[in-house]
């Protein structure tokens, strides 16, 4: 078995050297080290699905959720913005936020009755117009100032990994509202709610642009203490470093940036995969494989199934909230518009699904191998179609075949899917 | 000891449970009995705290247990095995047994990462206990074996074995002998029997095999269309008239009466 999944990774890394030999190692590493960032994200949906058989298919909120983090924290703040209505704002959301207490303490301390109804309606749809009435002057005071380049109350400076730790918490604090709300429910409504709650979560990213630009992007947000090219290909030493080993310090300056996200990502990731392992074969994991088993059974012995889930589920979208964080730092901008449920849920759940689920080191694999599919088949798609039609006269057919060539990744990921399912129905490597 | 009192479980217009009163004394091995649909496994479903009652209540040494969860129930030494073996399939027999104890160090994440050698020392004497219930049961040797590859009967005396694992004071055990051979089943009343003398186990059993109840309980009570019907011994019971009226029908019970 230990031989089996040595080969599987040796087979993946393979692929990673060939693309670096055959295309480029800057190719190579870019997509090594997303590959990583989505083994991290499918360790995460793993824990919930894996080891707790809770359907999510809000994987990409999560992802969101991590990557406003970044904006929020790490980026620098807007003074001009803050005081056109920073203080405004944050005045409204309290407001906002004390409407709902009301018509809560309504619904709880009066009788039942038309009054009851009749309060708790006024309470809302007043509490509404005035939160609304506040909350619109201070956001258009703050996204009238200089819109162009900021419009936005802009972060707090603070270092990428602090907000990599707030990207974390915020997923976890999505999850707990939707684990009190609906992780009472079936499989099926559970994936329904999450899917839904994702998109909610994209659209309010989307349109409030004093939060984070919205579909303007935020750009320019601080490396993780990585350094640019720019200063690098500057720098003495590493000037140097490249002339020693015998390569173009453009070059050399690119590569040397992806091997320190490498070494910074996969550092994380062997830390989660330390954590997982030791939680997975512990009383823990064995708890928490009897309560996929048999939730009646486990409640019965006492087992607390519903703390359980809210705590499983709560760790899962915190591991790809931190992710998802991870990714906007290296990435260095923000693009709502670039989280799609195809990219951020179910490619992660093919990588689940294809590594095994319930086992940590097949997620791993399933994200690094998925990944690389993914992001190969763009490029190498158009290369193989033209040598698989050179035989056929230029015109129209060949030029069709050609350009559709690079949406062939829907239709690789497809077969690679029902393929593994039908050799493998539990994953390449399953769990024991 | 348990009280029930007055208990109803509608399901929209059925009553499946409809007004049952009745005590389990501390220490009996109480037989509940009835034809099918008599509303036996839902008043255990009501009691454990799987399904809430419509009304009525349900006390454990005069504390009011009504619609508890299930899992603190447990805490209060309230057990149940179910009709349909809910083993852990995915898990060994031994596995199954070891996640019983309750509140264990190594079901806290913290502790998993940072207190190895706490759990080891717990695991230990917990896995102890499990062999040592493994060998009441007389099944040793499936120890290792994936509890959802065992067979029927086997999975029956897993269930109870979990009840082992706890120092619980009453167990619901729903048609324990239900699929299983004479000789497995007198096993299981074997084990029964010397929980209920060696341990003070109070036992609560939903069984259709008179043999079986006869040898093990006393008193009997006998359920039918949600009520409970008659209450004493097996033979007072098994001569009562409404209970041969619930399980033959009028026609038939005046042809037992005089043959």
């Amino acid at each position: 078995m230990a031989q089996r999944n040595f080969l599987l990774f040796a087979a993946v890394g393979l692929l990673f050297v060939l693309t670096g030999i055959l295309m480029s190692w800057n190719v190579s590493l870019q997509i090594l080290n997303i590959g990583v960032l989505s083994a991290i994200m499918a360790l995460g949906v793993n824990m919930q699905w894996g080891y707790a058989g809770l359907f999510s298919t809000g994987i990409m909120g999560s992802v969101a959720l991590g990557g406003l983090a970044v904006v929020l924290v790490s980026s620098q703040p807007n003074p001009e913005n803050w005081a056109a209505g920073g203080p405004q704002l944050l005045m409204s959301l309290a407001l906002g936020v004390a409407v709902i207490a009301a018509a809560i303490i309504a619904a709880q301390k009066m009788a039942l009755g038309r009054a009851r109804n009749f309060t708790i309606a006024a309470i809302l749809i007043l509490g509404f117009f005035a939160y609304r009435y506040f909350f619109d002057q201070a956001s258009l005071a703050i996204e009238t100032i200089n819109p162009e380049n900021a419009g936005n109350l802009g972060g707090l400076g603070l270092p990428s990994y602090i907000a990599w730790i707030v990207g974390a918490l915020m997923a976890a604090a999505a999850a707990w509202v939707i684990g009190k709300t609906a992780l009472g429910l079936r499989s099926d409504y559970l994936a329904i709610a999450t899917l839904g709650i994702a998109e909610i979560t994209l659209a309010v990213m989307k349109n409030e642009d004093w939060l984070a630009r919205g579909v303007k992007n935020v750009i320019k947000l601080p490396r993780p203490g990585v350094p640019y090219e720019v200063d690098l290909q500057q720098a003495p030493w590493f000037l140097s470093f490249a002339n020693n080993i015998g390569a173009d310090p453009i070059t050399a300056s690119t590569i040397f940036v992806k091997l320190v996200y490498l070494v910074l990502f996969g550092a994380v990731l062997l830390g989660l995969i330390w954590l997982s392992e030791r939680a997975l074969h512990s009383p823990w994991g064995r708890m928490m494989r009897a309560i996929r088993d048999n939730e009646d059974a486990a409640r019965a012995m006492g087992k607390n199934v519903k703390a359980r889930h809210l705590q499983i589920f709560i760790l899962g979208a915190a591991v790809v909230g931190l992710a998802g964080a991870m990714l906007t730092s290296m990435e260095g901008q923000l693009t709502p518009g670039n989280y799609s449920p195809l990219r951020f849920t179910f490619l992660i759940w093919v990588m689940v699904i294809v590594g095994g689920s319930g086992n940590n080191l097949g997620s791993v694999l399933g994200g690094l191998l998925i990944a690389w599919l993914w992001l190969i088949v763009e490029n190498a798609g158009p290369v193989i179609m033209s040598y698989a039609t050179y035989f056929l006269p230029d015109g129209g057919l060949k030029s069709h075949l050609v350009e559709s060539a690079a949406q062939l990744r829907l239709l690789t990921l497809g077969v690679i899917l029902l393929v593994v399912l039908r050799f493998s129905p539990k994953g390449l490597i399953p769990e024991k | 000891m348990i009280v029930v009192e007055d208990l109803h479980r509608h399901f929209g217009g059925f009553r499946a449970v409809d007004g049952a009163s009745l005590e389990i004394k501390t220490g009996s091995i109480t037989g509940l009995i009835g034809p099918n649909g008599a509303g036996k496994t839902t008043l255990f479903n009501v009691i454990a705290g799987r399904l809430p009652p419509t009304s009525g209540r349900v006390f454990m040494d005069g504390e009011d247990i009504t619609g508890l969860p299930p899992h603190e129930l447990f805490a209060k030494g309230l057990l149940r095995t179910f009709q349909i073996a809910h083993e852990f399939s995915s898990m060994t027999v031994r596995e199954n047994l070891m996640m019983v104890p309750a509140a264990q160090k190594g079901e806290n994440l913290w502790n998993t990462w940072f207190s190895r050698a706490a759990i080891a020392a717990e695991e230990a004497s917990i896995r102890a206990k499990a062999d040592e219930v493994l060998e009441f049961l007389t099944i040793t040797h499936l120890a290792d074996e994936k509890a959802g590859n065992i067979s029927g009967g086997q999975k029956k005396l897993l269930e109870l074995g979990r009840t082992m694992m706890v120092d619980a004071k009453i167990v619901f055990l729903d048609e324990v002998g239900a699929g299983v051979n004479r000789t497995l089943l007198n096993t299981i009343g074997d084990a029964i029997i010397r929980l209920n003398k060696e341990r003070g186990y109070t036992f609560c059993v939903i069984e259709h095999d008179m043999d079986f109840i006869g040898r093990l309980c006393d008193p009997v009570i006998c359920m039918a269309e949600g009520k409970v019907l008659a209450q004493g011994t097996l033979a007072q019971v098994k001569n009562d008239d409404r209970v041969i009226e619930a399980y033959l029908g009028t026609g038939l019970k005046n042809k037992v009466k005089s043959g």
